[in-house]
């Protein structure tokens, strides 16, 4: 029976390719119309025709200059109507090089013909299975579609529709930004249709997108004498469609955090922000809750007023905890395709929620107690870090990341939640992404206060921190080396011994020689956290005094920051204070001419730090002390000790008159 | 900032201000207002434009035109808190409203609310605290919600903030902001008529209105907006049915139904005229209300209810609570003398007479009653229509017509009574309206004997006589005859017995017995009119009773006319049969007792041809491939069968009589209910008799009341089924008559039945 159909349909389907080659044009034309009428809405009858060839024939009599003016627009119809069906078509259109025919005739005049065309490339190109990249190939499109925007509101719907959808790369940006997309689609705002002023609006959110040479243009764009910020302020009033005020609180968002309008704007702040807050609500449907909350969570990431702002906004904080409803035990019993919609858009909510979070939190104590107080907040966070989106996974663990910059949050609900133990298993196998969220949130549970230190280093952490400073990925090895860093602060000396010896001395000095500046800073930091308490340091420096005196040298000599050098020199300091580790720098004269070189340097830092390592050289009760100062005298010290006292700045100064008091004494 | 001293400098800028500039303050504002809220009629509900300088604690200062706020008490704990409410309450036209408090000063500790609240809520309190009180709190930022302990809600505010309160008065919610930013709904299922209400608890707390004065800080007007939106869309998008979407055709059926209502008759006629409609009801009934509600508008109760029992002469039976009502108003106007029977009493002579003797008898069904409706019920037959010509000649005196079938007839329900009377004598109307009023009333007297004519008479008599009494400028109990004052009080007596009865019969009523005390109360003041009750005496007091009897009218009237036209109303009236639908196709499954079997089919039926064709499915023996179609022609009495794959054709003798589906006249109305589950709600009646079709039978039908189309026909015989029938998928008409032609294979039919069995 079914067999039985379906060879019908095959059977006229193969009647209507084969009236494409009626060598009567008429009967052609006829045939193609005939076609059209078929295939409206009819996907199988679409997929037979693509399968018995009808495209090829119909491009062919598309780009045929003998076809008539007529035959040719019918051609594109049906090829158009062809498009509009499943993305399998799609798929088979791109592949028999529909794209490159439909551009080639839109060099022709006729404006039906052109109008034809353009709907079938917007079809074909806001396809997700077609690469945009095939707009581009050809420099001369781009600068034909702009002209082309002139014809007629539908070549502006059109055009501006494929341009909304093919600019998805800074350089996509750049080439329409430089083909004058801006002036060309600025008036289209004020179009009196309704799509045209819709497809504009997200050109403008796509090309402002993280660029600030357009946002900065856009700024200054002028439309029927208004700027365009205020046109988008009235696109967002709120009785505007909801996806037209949507859009242009992205544009504004775009522009806002590409610096061309200030944060404290008013169209941001009384305008873009309660907008895109009331994306958030329940009333919205979930896409736009989800977009909503994710350019919400943009636009004030990087300011802490914003923040403030939007934390007390028509309950935001806890119109969010609602995103984690989904799919709502409701949905689950009466209505199967709210279910699957629930389902589809449940992942998507969660993350949004949970960047929205993290970006509320970024910065304010109070915001993130509040976020912690919602309900089930820490519970929904451990749960987010196992979940197998690794979108939610990585939007978690943000927010994590976000609430774990609180000390308070660190002492209490962080540990009552044990969120180290989740958090952990995140770090065992991981993308990249989520590994540098997860590794900087550990940085911070790391930190000697918070309580949850201690299970964490039980539970082997050491090794696999290790590990991470081995990547290929600068912020993991910062990560890695940070949160050891953090670790060793104040730390017990089997612990110490533990990192050093995890670690090994091979890739602590790989690390001092690291490319990144970062990793270098945190690498000394642990050197100096490892080099603290006398015994500790003595113990270091004797197994690795060789070594770390050897890399001190290294560092010093070489082209670092004065930061660096700081630090180098604070080690150096460290390593003096110790009772066996200063001989190490008292017996090599030139280490010594180095410390001698920085007490007289230009940087005040560096002659503190200098200072305070030969006052601990030279510190009075211990042992060999008379030795020391008599050498360093000699050496010079006690003049420029002498000069020091008479520094500008107060605390060198000091500094220089305790170091000469032990020669006093 | 401290207390005193900066209550001195308010003070002086209000010396600065100078009128040149208030007055232009003034006219920023009234362009504010009515451009946010364009719908309020500020005659009727002014908006708050500040705050009241009687309405508010005396801890509380007034300044800037009543616009500032400042605390001038001890501040020492909670109970030393005050408020201020504005001049007038939100009105509920606004919509949506919207206020803002600047916060000059935060004084001492900043303990200041901010909301709304009802009148007469205590002064000596923040907002919120009390019941119908509602504010948020700067010191904490919390919500209060008619309770002394706050809700977390929003920021706490201080110095230089601005907050504002929005009242929602479409979804009775309320939310606040903060310097231009919406904090969120803080209250919901708000009263109506709240103030603008600020409170103030410590010294030096200095805060500012803007109802208006100055731009907002938030951007209400973008509010407003989304909510015109929304309620548009609400009202574009409401469903409507296929017939409600001929909206002219509706509109003037609207206006047309209220001028109906009204009794505006010359206007409706007029109007119906003019729009080409049929007005629902007869000029003259229009003009009976009219009169009616004159005589209730007019003060003149007794004549009321009079023309009215005449008129409609069961209406007031069945609603004892309307007569009740109608009487105590009488009683009423028998103390303003202005009832017909006080009026007239004292030197006129009086034109109407006591026709109260006994005020049980209202309530006594009267015993014709019962047996004269079963006699209309069964009499029931096609020449009901002369019954309602008499009957209309009985009251609009001499207006012969033919009772065309859709007239509505409010009159009808004289019907029952006068019927037996009525039939052969249709003008001597004064005799029949004497039969009929004796038959109502066991009064002696002469009843309605002059008819409407004499009324009319009365009418502009007494009209005359209303002139010379407003005349006087001294009011005096029931007009200041002491006769009337005696007919009053036993008029008294007999609404209290009146009131006796109702409450054993029907139960106690409050509603009545307030009405009673009320109207009773009048007596105890020597100048009822300017005593506590005395709003009673006021004639704009009738308006309500006139309109409840009007409407009652016009409900008696329309079950009338339903029972005309066929349609079971719903109410006191006994039900009626429904006329079933002529023509309509649809499906069957017949069960059929004796053989155990359900038979499915499609069928056609045509009861104005007497035909009716089945396809029958038979679904219960698969393996049968036997389809036939059966056509019955009852006119011709013949039967074809046909075998629906060859087309074999049998032509039969049909010998049955014709059984319409429908319910015939006489039924026995058996039930009402609706069937299938909650939102179903298809109500159907069930009828039982016996068809002549089969006789031997007893049938029982089940048909929908809205449109009387079958739902299950059973015939059953010695009380066990014979053969059931459900109808579903029912459509009005027949979209093919070719159906009852049959096929040309018919043209050479064999004579005898072909076996339908397999």
């Amino acid at each position: 029976m079914m067999v039985c159909t379906l060879m019908e349909v095959t059977a006229t389907s193969r009647h209507y390719v084969d009236r494409l080659f009626d060598p009567d044009p008429q009967n052609v034309l006829q045939g193609v119309i005939d076609m059209k009428n078929a295939v409206i809405g009819n996907n199988r009858q679409k997929a037979n025709l693509i399968v018995l060839g009808a495209v090829p024939r119909l491009l062919y009599l598309l780009q045929q200059s003998s076809s008539s003016l007529e035959l040719r627009t019918e051609c594109a119809v049906v090829l158009g109507s062809l498009a509009m069906g499943t993305e399998n078509n799609i798929k088979s259109l791109v592949d028999c090089h529909i794209i490159p025919a439909l551009l080639q005739g839109l060099l022709c005049s006729d404006l039906i013909f052109i109008e034809a065309c353009l709907r079938c490339l917007r079809t074909v190109f806001i396809s997700p299975v077609t690469p945009v990249q095939l707009l581009y190939t050809d420099p001369t499109v781009i600068p034909h579609l702009m002209s082309l925007l002139s014809r007629s509101q539908h070549t502006q719907e059109y055009i501006t529709q494929i341009f909304a959808h093919c600019c998805k790369t800074p350089e996509h940006q750049t080439v329409l930004f430089n083909h004058g997309a801006i002036q060309n689609i600025a008036p289209l705002l004020i179009s009196p249709s309704f799509k045209v002023r819709m497809q504009a609006l997200k050109c403008f959110s796509v090309l402002a997108y993280e660029n600030a040479q357009v946002s900065m243009t856009l700024v200054n764009v002028l439309v029927d004498g208004e700027q365009l910020s205020q046109v988008f302020v009235r696109m967002m009033q709120r009785d505007k469609p909801i996806e037209m005020q949507l859009t242009a609180a992205k544009c504004l968002t775009y522009m806002c955090r590409a610096g061309a309008i200030r944060t404290d704007d008013n169209c941001i702040v009384l305008k873009t922000l309660p907008c895109l807050v009331r994306m958030c609500s329940k009333e919205r449907l979930l896409e736009e809750r989800v977009e909503g909350a994710e350019t919400l969570a943009y636009l004030m990431e990087p300011d802490i007023e914003l923040q403030r702002i939007a934390s007390v906004t028509d309950h935001l904080v806890s119109m969010l905890a609602d995103y984690f409803k989904y799919p709502s035990s409701v949905s689950a019993i009466t209505d199967i395709k709210r279910l699957d919609h629930d389902l589809k858009h449940a992942h998507e909510l969660r993350q949004a929620a949970f960047k929205l979070y993290a970006s509320l939190g970024s910065n304010d104590e109070d915001i993130r107690k509040k976020i912690t107080e919602t309900e089930n907040m820490m519970d929904r966070i451990v749960s987010g870090l196992s979940e197998s989106s690794i979108k939610v996974r990585l939007a978690a663990v943000r927010c994590l990341h976000s609430l774990s910059r609180s000390v308070q949050q660190l002492r209490t609900s962080f540990h009552d939640h044990a969120v180290w133990k989740p958090l952990m298993k995140l770090l065992q196998n991981a993308p990249d992404e989520v590994l540098v969220m997860a590794s900087s949130t550990l940085c911070n549970l790391l930190l000697e206060f918070s309580p949850s230190k201690e299970p964490i280093l039980e539970s082997g952490v050491i090794e696999l921190l290790c590990s991470l400073t081995q990547s290929d990925s600068p912020a993991l090895r910062v990560n890695g080396i940070w949160a050891l860093m953090n670790m060793a602060f104040q730390a017990d000396q089997k612990v110490k011994v533990e990192i050093v010896r995890a670690l090994g001395t091979e890739q602590l000095f790989r690390l001092l020689s690291d490319p990144d500046t970062n990793v270098l800073m945190k690498t000394l930091g642990l050197l100096r956290n490892l080099l603290s308490t006398r015994p500790h340091i003595d113990q270091v420096m004797s197994s690795h005094g060789k070594q770390i005196m050897q890399a001190v040298t290294l560092i010093l000599e070489g082209e670092h920051s004065i930061e660096v050098k700081e630090q180098t020199l604070c080690i150096l300091a460290n390593i003096a204070d110790g009772n066996t580790a200063k001989e190490l720098i008292m017996t090599n004269d030139d280490m010594l001419q180095k410390i001698k070189y920085y007490m007289g340097h230009s940087n005040v830092k560096l002659q503190l730090a200098a200072t305070f390592c030969i006052s601990n050289l030279i510190w009075n009760e211990e042992d060999g002390s008379q030795e020391r100062q008599d050498k360093l005298r000699d050496m010079g010290f006690v003049d420029i000790l002498h000069k020091l006292t008479q520094a500008s700045d107060p605390n060198l100064c000091d500094r220089a008159k305790t170091a000469m008091q032990q020669y006093l004494a | 900032m401290s207390g005193p001293s900066s209550g001195c400098g308010f003070l002086m800028s209000v010396v600065v201000h100078g009128d040149l500039a208030l007055s232009e303050q003034e006219k920023e504002l009234n362009q504010r207002l009515r451009s946010l809220y364009p719908a309020v009629n500020e005659q009727e509900t002014p908006l708050p434009r500040s705050w009241s300088p009687k309405d508010k604690f005396s801890y509380i200062g007034l300044s800037q035109n009543n616009l500032r706020v400042h605390y001038k008490g001890h501040g020492k704990t909670p109970k030393d808190a005050a408020s201020v409410r504005a001049t007038h309450p939100i009105p509920a036209a606004c919509g949506v409203y919207y206020f803002e408090v600047k916060i000059i000063s935060k004084g001492r500790d900043g303990y200041m609310g901010i909301g709304l609240s009802a009148q007469g809520v205590n002064m000596n309190r923040l907002p919120g605290w009390d019941k119908h009180s509602y504010g948020y709190h700067g010191d904490d930022g919390h919500s209060f919600c008619s309770s002394g302990t706050g809700q977390p809600y929003g920021p706490t505010f201080t110095t230089g903030d601005v907050i504002g309160c929005c009242v929602n008065l479409i979804n009775n919610t309320c939310f606040y902001t903060k310097n231009g930013h919406s904090l969120g709904i803080a209250f919901t299922d708000l009263p109506p008529n709240l103030y603008p209400t600020v409170g103030l608890q410590t010294p030096g707390e200095v805060v500012d209105a803007n109802f208006g004065q100055h731009p907002f800080v938030f951007d209400i007007e973008d509010y407003m907006r989304e909510w015109r939106t929304k309620i548009q869309a609400q009202i574009d998008r409401f469903p409507i049915g296929e017939r409600e979407g001929e909206w002219q055709a509706m509109i003037q059926k609207m206006v047309a139904s209220y001028l109906v209502h009204h009794s505006y008759c010359a206007t409706a006629e007029a109007f119906a005229k003019s729009t080409d409609q049929a007005v629902h009801e007869e000029l003259a009934s229009i003009k009976n209300r009219q009169k009616i509600q004159k005589l209730v508008l007019s003060g003149r109760m007794g004549e009321a209810i009079e023309t009215t029992q005449q008129l409609y002469p069961s209406l007031l039976e069945r609603n004892p609570d309307l007569l009740f009502m109608l009487k105590v108003r009488q009683f009423i106007e028998m103390v303003n003398g202005t009832d017909s029977e006080v009026r007239c009493l004292g030197g006129r002579s009086p034109k109407s007479q006591d026709s109260y003797p006994g005020s049980p008898r209202l309530f006594n069904s009267p015993v014709h009653k019962a047996s004269s409706s079963q006699t209309y019920q069964t009499s029931f037959d096609g020449n009901y229509c002369n019954g309602v010509s008499s009957s209309k000649g009985h009251t609009s005196a001499h207006s012969h017509k033919s009772c065309p079938p859709t007239i509505p007839s409010p009159e009808l329900g004289v019907l029952n009574g006068i019927r037996g009377q009525l039939t052969n004598v249709s003008t001597e109307v004064e005799m029949e309206v004497d039969h009929f009023s004796n038959g109502v009333s066991e009064s002696s007297s002469n009843g309605f004997l002059n008819g409407s004519s004499t009324h009319g008479i009365d009418l502009e008599e007494c009209d005359a006589d209303m002139e010379v009494d407003s005349a006087q400028s001294k009011r005096q109990l029931c007009g200041g005859s002491q006769a009337a004052i005696e007919r009053m009080i036993q008029f008294g007596r007999e609404l209290q017995s009146m009131s006796e009865n109702l409450r054993r019969e029907r139960g106690k009523n409050s509603a009545n017995k307030k009405m009673l005390k009320d109207a009773f109360s009048l007596l105890a003041y020597s100048d009822p009119w300017s005593s506590p009750v005395g709003y009673q005496l006021d004639s704009i007091q009738r308006e309500p009773v006139c309109s409840t009897l009007n409407s009652a009218i016009l409900a008696f009237s329309l079950s009338a006319t339903a029972r005309c036209l066929g349609f079971p109303a719903s109410g006191a009236a006994a039900p009626q049969p429904c006329v079933a639908p002529l023509q309509w196709e649809g499906r069957t499954v017949e069960y059929d007792h004796g053989t155990g079997r359900n038979t499915r089919a499609a069928v056609s039926y045509d009861a104005q041809n007497q035909r009716i064709r089945v396809l029958e499915q038979k679904t219960g023996h698969t393996p049968c491939k036997k389809f036939f179609e059966y056509i019955y022609l009852f006119k011709s009495g013949v039967l074809f069968q046909i075998e629906e794959i060859t087309k074999q054709c049998a032509k039969i003798a049909l010998t049955e009589a014709w059984d319409p589906y429908d319910i015939p006249l006489n039924s026995t109305y058996e039930d009402q209910y609706f069937i299938g589950g909650p939102g179903d709600m298809i109500e159907v009646q069930e009828w039982s008799d016996r068809k002549p079709a089969r006789k031997n039978e007893a049938w029982v039908g089940v048909y929908t009341l809205k449109d009387c189309y079958p739902v299950q026909e059973t015939y059953t015989k010695n009380s066990s089924v014979t053969t059931s029938t459900r109808f579903f998928d029912l459509q009005l008409g027949i979209s093919d008559p070719g159906v009852f032609d049959p096929p040309s294979t018919c043209q050479s039919a064999r004579t005898e039945k072909m076996m339908s069995d397999c």
